[in-house]
């Protein structure tokens, strides 16, 4: 698949084992969540956290401003690692028509997230669940659709596919009584068909969308590369100053080293006498040394 | 403190480890929530590691850094389907967990701690694991390892048996991980956090009889006192204090190196004790 949909759903939903394992599909679970019920929020937090395979995105209605709690419990859904990740980024989509509460959420979730380590949070939003108020599909900036009806999305989604940006859209699916799974195999159908007609363009999106990954499997690895050579810089100059490698030269020093040559060849005799030291070895280099 | 529960009478009279292991055993509720932090990679290693070794029904929380060249296996999370916990071994479920490098293990820590109290899988007794590098130290081999017999069959088995017959104890670790940040000739904390603890200290009123911790912040610990703890302070509100990457406390003190001293602190604050084995 090129887009990814999403299933809203006020309830945490799992779909079958063959969608969750196929790579090729992007259909996931939104579960909708009202930002001021914290036990359903709490009850989504602890059904993903028993279906870990199941990927899933957060869709929370905003009415009101945020309390600490909510937000603690949005953020907590962040560690779960099957929560949805658009190009290695997190993505949480606010339902919000009032736009001071829109912003104070967002706000205090990209503060609380930034405070977690969490860089790269993305947060869309969403005036209301009807198609009608969000932007069109010609649109040149990455809308969000939404429908309610299959006919409507798989419209659409054709017309995505005969577009200029034919790939990385995202769509919101609200009616529960659509089967993911022959949706899915529409989409399949639908996306064969398309190929065929314009397959150049299908090719290089292709390439387009590796291309990408690469890059930002390469940008990461580079970033976490350059933060382990510089740990790495660190641990040895710690070690190289003073430091327990130090203290231990010093230690064989003043223990050892200081003591007469005659002393510490009769202390190897007296390790081949007690057995930890090969009898052979004091006589040629290359004997085994020591027994352990 | 708990009271003595059947088990414990049970323990503490017969005194034999075969029969305290048949009494863990036929518990099949887990007892232990294992804490593991990782950041070096090896998934597949460490699930073994944990499958052959633990040897109490435990759940096992884990928790692996996203932003570690280590962790940038391109096969994916492919080790999570190979190693399903079931009933037949000691780990009967597995949380996982990814977060940033924030708050090293303590971080990664908090963050399990966070998800344990929204689950319903409480458990009396807790276990804090990571995998340990500390490159910049000389014996950081050989700490390691001694850290990480925490986990042998043998240990776990040990560290019940101590629970379940001594209540007063609240963290078990092995011999040589203690250490104590107090200095009796300059009567004040040694580490270079010396002017962080306090002030961390009253904000969350952590006052230990005696200042020793487990050091390397692996051990096994009643959970009772941490959940009186964490209930009042929400973990991931104490994760937002601590540094981002790998810092050290060689040259100043910081807010993680302090929780790791806070971390047994909480527990030995409620009157519990420490003990080696």
């Amino acid at each position: 698949m090129l887009n990814t949909i999403f299933f809203l759903s006020d309830k945490p939903i799992i779909f079958k084992r063959e969608l969750q394992r196929n790579k090729d599909c992007r259909i996931y679970c939104a579960v909708l969540l009202d930002g001021s019920d914290v036990e359903s929020m709490e009850k989504a937090y602890k059904f993903f956290s028993d279906n870990q395979e199941n990927c899933f995105l957060l869709l929370i209605k905003v009415d009101s401003h945020l309390s600490n709690l909510t937000l603690e419990i949005i953020v907590s859904f962040f560690f779960i690692l099957s929560y949805y990740r658009s190009d290695g980024k997190l993505l949480v989509t606010l339902v919000s028509f009032n736009d001071p509460f829109f912003e104070s959420a967002k706000r205090r979730l990209t503060d609380f997230s930034f405070a977690q380590g969490i860089e790269n949070l993305m947060i869309n939003r969403i005036h209301s669940l009807n198609k009608e108020s969000e932007q069109s599909v010609n649109s040149k900036s990455r809308p969000n659709f939404i429908y309610s009806d299959t006919e409507d999305l798989l419209k659409d989604y054709t017309t995505i596919l005969k577009s200029e940006m034919i790939f990385g859209h995202l769509f919101y699916l609200n009616n529960p009584q659509i089967d993911p799974y022959r949706l899915y195999n529409s989409i399949q159908e639908i996306e064969a068909s398309t190929k065929s007609e314009y397959p150049v363009k299908f090719e290089i999106a292709d390439k387009m969308q590796s291309v990408l990954n690469e890059n930002d499997y390469l940008r990461n690895a580079n970033l976490y590369i350059s933060n382990e050579l510089y740990n790495y810089k660190e641990h040895n100059l710690m070690l190289r100053s003073s430091h327990e490698a130090k203290l231990l030269q010093e230690y064989y020093r003043h223990e050892y080293e200081n003591l007469p040559l005659w002393y510490k060849r009769f202390g190897h005799i007296i390790k081949v006498i007690t057995g930890k030291r090969t009898f052979g070895s004091l006589f040629n280099d290359s004997v085994k040394k020591y027994k352990d | 403190m708990q009271g003595k529960s059947w088990n414990s009478v049970w323990a503490v009279y017969c005194r034999k480890r075969w029969l305290s292991k048949i009494i863990i055993n036929i518990n099949m509720k887990s007892e232990c929530s294992i804490f593991f932090h990782n950041y070096y990679g090896n998934q597949d290693r460490w699930l073994e590691f944990f499958l052959r070794k633990i040897s109490v029904p435990s759940n096992l929380y884990y928790n692996k850094v996203d932003e570690s060249i280590y962790n940038m296996e391109r096969q994916g999370d492919k080790y999570r389907q190979k190693y399903m916990p079931d009933t037949t071994n000691m780990i009967r479920k597995i949380i996982y967990r990814q977060s940033a490098n924030k708050g090293k293990d303590i971080g990664g820590k908090l963050i399990l701690l966070d998800a344990y109290q929204k689950l319903d899988f409480k458990t009396e007794y807790g276990l804090f694991l990571h995998d340990k590098k500390s490159l910049y130290k000389a014996n950081n081999t050989d700490w390691t390892n001694n850290l990480l017999q925490i986990a042998d069959s043998d240990f776990c088995t040990k560290a019940i048996q101590i629970f379940l017959g001594h209540p007063e104890v609240g963290i078990i670790t092995s011999t040589g991980n203690i250490e104590n940040e107090f200095s009796s000739n300059l009567r004040s904390f040694k580490s270079n956090n010396k002017m962080l603890l306090p002030q961390l200290q009253k904000r969350f009123n952590i006052f230990p009889a005696s200042f020793q911790y487990a050091a390397g912040t692996m051990f096994w610990f009643r959970m009772q006192p941490v959940n009186t703890f964490f209930n009042a302070n929400p973990p991931l509100q104490i994760r937002t204090s601590l540094e981002i990457g790998n810092i050290t406390d060689e040259d100043m003190g910081s807010n993680t190196h302090c929780w790791e001293r806070l971390l047994s602190w909480i527990i030995t604050a409620q009157g519990y004790k420490i003990k080696t084995i």
